[in-house]
């Protein structure tokens, strides 16, 4: 049951996300998305995850999102054609590869060997300290560079969005009169 | 108890809502939505797995996915203002300085 609350509530805001006007329109129904999909995530017993999902993607990065979508003034002129001149092409190939995922779907038989982490086991030492044992013990080489590229990343943004300071003193005003 | 193939399922057409709306918007923001879209399917694919199979592995490919989604998104806004700078517009068409 709560699968399917929060199933449909996921589908309709993904399709709002898509084809909303506005893009702060579209932003909110995204964290409405994130929110159902942490409902999705408990109901599947990974409560860490769903915590996560919520601080992370609700929290951090759509306030990121919103904050550049209104520091940045978008005309009204640019607004108005909302999709690409391929959107028919883009649309029937899309439709066409869903088909066959669905129909790849429908035919697999999913096996594999059952891991050591039962649905009682983790329930006995709640699923944050199963998690926190896997990633500190086994992943522990990966997470530490997971935290080198974090830090890359964050060091490209802030150069990527702070050079143009210095080099625009220096132009000449024949680049600026275009404004 | 809900299947695994209902996540599946779901995750599938979350997946191509995202991908579909990535190639037919015009607009960077949204496009970097839907990526975000797309990498949430992926995470609900991969959760599902793991209490398919009792095994946590799913739920730490999850973690690493969520960092390099944080990192992707705020590179990608960070290019879209150096871009927003050069060049005044957000039409996914009109951004074509590497082209020739």
């Amino acid at each position: 049951m709560v699968f399917y609350i929060f199933g449909t509530l996921a589908f309709f805001t993904a399709l709002l996300v898509v084809t909303q006007k506005n893009v702060v329109h579209s932003a909110l129904s995204l964290i409405l998305f994130f929110v159902a999909m942490a409902g999705l995530f408990i109901s599947l017993e990974a409560e860490f995850l769903a915590g996560l999902q919520i601080f992370l993607y609700a929290g951090g990065i759509m306030v990121m999102f919103v904050f550049v979508v209104m520091i940045i003034n978008i005309p009204k002129s640019q607004r108005e054609p909302r999709f690409t001149k391929q959107r028919y092409i883009a649309l029937v190939v899309m439709i066409i590869l869903f088909i066959e995922v669905i129909y790849l779907l429908s035919k697999t038989v999913f096996k594999g060997t059952k891991g050591i982490f039962t649905p009682e086991k983790v329930a006995k030492i709640s699923n944050t300290v199963a998690v926190g044992q896997v990633l500190y013990r086994e992943y522990l080489f990966a997470f530490e560079l997971i935290s080198l590229v974090v830090l890359v990343s964050m060091i490209g943004a802030v150069v990527l969005s702070t050079r143009r300071i210095r080099q625009r003193k220096s132009r000449s005003p024949m680049t600026e009169s275009g404004k | 108890m809900i299947q695994l193939d209902h996540y599946l399922i779901l995750g599938a057409i979350i997946f191509f809502i995202g991908l579909t709306g990535m190639l037919i918007r015009r607009n960077i923001f949204i496009i970097l939505m839907c990526i975000e879209l797309m990498f949430n399917a992926v995470n609900l694919n991969l959760v599902a797995f793991s209490r398919h199979l009792s095994n946590l592995d799913g739920q730490i490919f999850s973690i690493f996915v969520i960092a390099i989604a944080a990192c992707e998104s705020a590179i990608g806004l960070a290019i879209f203002i150096a871009v927003n700078r050069n060049k005044e517009t957000f039409d996914i068409d009109e951004v074509n300085l590497m082209k020739w």
